[in-house]
């Protein structure tokens, strides 16, 4: 319980503590004051956010496991309330009046401070996403910029945790992560140039508003691309390599229980919902106003939030070396093409209708660039469904004819 | 393994400037299907060495059985490979039937096949399923295998009212009749398992990750194979004809139709092709065995406590894990003088380090996935 | 079927290899003197009557005054098997030549032997307990571990 007053103090604590010295003193970013930044109002606002982000987490911990369930021919958890829904609570309760176990080996300060350091950046990136239609804490004009760049601070804690837990699991876990980390942010930042590029905004809400036609039929290659680097970036199945369960436990987290354990799972979801929240804003089109536009964002959301739980369900895992192969020598260099190819188009474009530079792309130049971007997302596709297996996949599948009778 | 020691120590030192981990996978390990170790040294993710520790369930079923009568050893049978008691079984009977020269009805030989077969298909899909969740696949593909399995143990329950140990057969037969309904219910079973297999090999051969994790992987040369002893699909997959069923039949075998698959490579993904491909065998013969059988007695009479003559017998069957084989020591009392159990899973294991070796973390846990050993037959 | 290589055959074929290699002169078993062991292990694997590329299945039995290892052949090209007998006399340190180099698949089984019996091979790359731990009294499956 101690941990868990610790933690809740730090958390509550810290986060505006953050965002006042950015939103005061530091001259080099630029935000938009808004009413809800004001006084009590902020923190009213604050509490209320941080309180439904805690409660999405528990109730996608119950979602994730009653909907794989279903893929697993299980029923899954229904027992705690109706239909189970309880669930997320039971275990959070169970997890959160758990001896706080810290190994004896291990560096307790860094072991006690790993979670907050994981937990911190996912909450800090829920600052600037409109969850709802015009309230965000802080209307950054670099939203996007600012999400990639928090939430890659979150490998600072996973090697945190993997490093002071004292245990060889952990740091497998940790290197692996890093380095799966430092890989996967390569390609995600040069897909997320491409949507920049279109919408000629960094700041979400912005770039949300310059979808005349919704950025996934603009940019399917970015938006697959956006998509499994978050998977990496988030851990999840197929590329969960550093937390292994079949090869090292649970990576860097094996030696952690209690309320730290709580924290650190409780990230993974948060940070799956903030992830499929930002993917959703930047390809799913306009937000909607009034109460009608959240249900639609979450609507979205959870569409991105469903993909992440199949893949978990149904897919298995991919070895660290074809990890970073698929990173390194697939998915970065479709990046860079993908970037070039879309600057070209928006040249072309500005220069038959005559657009500013800095100027958003109107619906007939985007539809445009649609049309040409769909034509070459077809011959991809075409193009890898000849070639058989990707980088190390050289080998085509063999099938084996039984063999002749009578042996003797 | 070979050369443990020295190789452990050598290699600690140092490789390029770097320092070697010396990893404990195991004994409580989420991925060594049981209590198991395996003594990994890593250099990176590399694996420099690989030494299994063994013993974390030696129940000494070998003493025991030495003070047991012949008919009570057939309950510690069943706990060697407990996902595949019924082979056990035979492997056992098989072995006191030659010392004791008991011939037992054509129709009990039927059930036997029967039962062994059926029992074949429950242990490779345990195999396949741990194998892809092991391969990170969460449980899904595990939970469909069992959902298969369940419904062969429900057979086995019909049958003999056990679902894991069975103790089933007996000397000069078995020890019950089918019930009533039973050819209803494997005939269903059959129809419905062979659609399932189509929808495993949709699953799981056309999988762009599983390819890429399993072919190529430690890739086992047939000589190599014979030379270290492997049998079973680890030996086939290797591309090796070798199968007791047909070589050396016992039972009702050489009178059944089937093919034995083979692998090309014996790759990680051959191990895993050549045990789908088996039991969509053992699907065809379990079908040939319900057309044929006859009717008539299921069991010899024989005494309750039966008295070998002296002398020594080897019985072997082609279990789902490789060659089941008991050495029967007798002299002339109710109990066995000695038994031995050649059991596959053990001696596969003679191929563990030199599949490991050279690959990464990852795939260890693929490789003896593949293995397919049991620790209770292991450590026995 | 598996041929099993009657002794007669089998010790007529050997004694184009050796002069006395017979242990004992019984009808049922073949018994090879375990000083030959290793000799004989060598003809069985490479020359072509025999061609016993597997190591089947290695066995002891305690009969209190002597150890009987049982080696089973098997002979996969063949399909031909022959199963032969080495005696060891003395309780204390009873010791034979290992069959590795010729058998890597004996490698586990003769440790098992070590571990279970207490009769040390020499030669072999390991010789360690396998199931039990080092420094644990006694060897289980003879017969006076009680």
């Amino acid at each position: 319980m101690q941990m868990l007053l610790f933690n809740m103090v730090v958390l509550i604590l810290v986060t505006p503590i953050l965002l006042l010295i950015y939103a005061n003193k530091e001259p080099l970013i630029q935000y938009t004051s808004q009413d809800v930044f004001n006084g009590i109002n902020f923190f009213i606002g604050l509490f209320i956010l941080i309180s439904f982000l805690l409660f999405v987490t528990t109730m996608l911990t119950y979602v994730e496991r009653r909907l794989v369930a279903r893929m697993q021919n299980r029923i899954g958890p229904n027992r705690v309330g109706p239909f189970g829904v309880l669930q997320g609570f039971a275990d959070l309760i169970k997890l959160i009046t758990k001896e706080d176990l810290i190994p004896t080996l291990a560096n307790r300060n860094i072991f006690s401070l790993a979670p907050i350091l994981i937990m911190s950046p996912v909450l800090l990136m829920f600052a600037v996403i409109p969850i709802l239609p015009g309230f965000t804490i802080a209307d950054l004009d670099i939203g996007i910029f600012y999400v990639v760049a928090i939430t890659s601070l979150g490998s600072l804690g996973v090697f945190a945790a993997g490093w002071a837990s004292n245990s060889k699991y952990s740091l497998y876990g940790a290197v692996r992560g890093v380095a799966q980390l430092v890989s996967y942010e390569v390609p995600l930042v040069l897909s997320i140039c491409t949507i920049v590029l279109l919408s000629g905004s960094l700041n979400l809400i912005e770039i949300a508003e310059a979808q005349e036609i919704p950025f996934i039929l603009v940019q399917p290659v970015a938006f697959l691309i956006i998509l499994f680097s978050v998977a990496a970036e988030l851990n999840r199945t197929p590329f969960d390599i550093n937390e292994a369960d079949s090869e090292i436990v649970a990576g860097f987290h094996t030696e952690y229980s209690g309320t730290k354990f709580a924290l650190i799972y409780g990230t993974e979801y948060l940070a799956a919902f903030g992830w499929s929240l930002v993917i959703a804003i930047l390809f799913f089109g306009h937000l909607g106003p009034g109460i009608g536009g959240f249900l639609m964002l979450m609507a979205k959301t959870s569409i991105i939030l469903f993909l992440f739980f199949w893949f978990r369900g149904t897919w298995p895992r991919v070895r660290i070396d074809q990890i970073l192969a698929i990173a390194w020598k697939i998915m970065f260099p479709l990046a860079t093409i993908n970037i070039i190819i879309t600057a070209g188009e928006i040249l072309f474009v500005q220069s038959i209708f005559n657009i500013n530079p800095g100027n958003a792309l109107g619906l007939q130049p985007l539809a445009i660039i649609t049309i040409i971007n769909i034509i070459l997302f077809a011959g991809l596709l075409v193009i890898l469904s000849f070639v058989k297996g990707l980088g190390q996949f050289d080998k085509g599948p063999k099938r084996y004819v039984p063999d002749i009778e009578g042996v003797n | 393994m070979s050369q443990g020691n020295e190789s452990m120590n050598e290699s600690e030192k140092n490789i390029g400037g770097t320092e070697s981990v010396l990893l404990n996978l195991g004994p409580q390990h989420p991925s060594t299907h049981g209590v198991f170790r395996l003594r990994t040294l890593l250099d990176g993710e590399e694996v420099v060495d690989v030494e299994p520790i063994l013993g974390y369930l030696h129940r000494g079923s070998s003493k025991l059985a030495e003070e047991r009568s012949y008919t009570q050893i057939i309950t510690l049978t069943d706990r060697l490979d407990y996902l595949a008691g019924m082979s056990n079984n035979l492997a056992y009977i098989s072995a006191l039937e030659k010392l004791t020269d008991v011939e037992p009805p054509e129709r009990a030989r039927y059930l036997r096949v029967i039962m062994v077969e059926l029992m074949r298909i429950a242990s490779h899909l345990m195999g396949i399923g741990f194998l892809i969740n092991d391969l990170g696949a969460w449980i899904t593909p595990l939970m469909h295998m069992f959902r298969e399995r369940e419904k062969i143990l429900d057979l086995f329950e019909m049958v003999c009212g056990a679902r894991i140990t069975f103790s089933y057969m007996r000397l000069g037969g078995v020890s019950h009749d089918l019930p009533e309904g039973f050819e209803k219910s494997i005939a269903e079973f059959l129809d419905d398992f062979e659609k399932k297999i189509e929808e495993y090999e949709n699953l799981l051969l056309g999988n762009e990750i599983i390819l890429s994790r399993m072919v190529g992987v430690a890739p086992l040369a047939g000589e190599r194979a014979i030379n270290c002893s492997i049998t079973g699909p680890n030996l086939r997959a290797s591309g090796v004809d070798w199968d007791l069923r047909k070589q050396d039949p016992y039972e009702i075998y050489d009178q059944l139709d089937f093919s034995v698959p083979l692998g090309e490579n014996g790759d990680n993904w051959d191990r895993m092709v050549v045990r789908i491909e088996e039991m969509k065998e053992s699907v065809h013969i379990l079908r040939q065995c319900m057309d044929k059988l006859p009717q008539g007695p299921y069991r010899a009479d024989t005494d309750f406590f039966v008295r070998p003559p002296e002398g020594e017998a080897y019985g072997m069957v082609e279990a789902p894990k490789g060659e089941l084989g008991f050495y029967l020591v007798s002299d002339g009392s109710i109990a066995p003088y000695r038994m031995g159990i050649r059991s596959p899973s053990f001696i596969n294991l003679t191929v563990l380090r030199e599949l490991c070796v050279g690959w990464k973390l990852a795939d260890i846990i693929v490789n003896f996935g593949t293995l397919d050993i049991n620790v209770g037959e292991v450590d026995r | 079927m598996t041929l099993e290589l009657s002794r007669q055959y089998v010790v007529s074929l050997l004694t184009k290899h050796f002069e006395d290699v017979i242990d004992l002169d019984t009808e049922k078993h073949l018994y090879i003197k375990a000083e030959n062991l290793h000799d004989v292990c060598l003809i069985f694997k490479d020359e072509p009557e025999f061609k016993m590329d597997m190591l089947r299945y290695l066995d002891c039995v305690d009969y209190i005054d002597h150890f009987e290892l049982r080696y089973a052949l098997l002979s996969l090209s063949n399909n031909q098997s022959l199963t032969f007998k080495v005696r060891l006399w003395g309780r204390d340190d009873p010791e034979v030549a290992s069959v590795v180099d010729v058998w890597e698949g004996a490698n586990l089984q003769e440790r098992e032997i070590y571990d279970l019996m207490g009769i040390g091979f020499i030669n072999h790359p390991n010789m360690k307990r396998i199931f039990l731990w080092e420094g644990f009294p006694g060897h289980p499956l003879r017969k006076d571990f009680l």
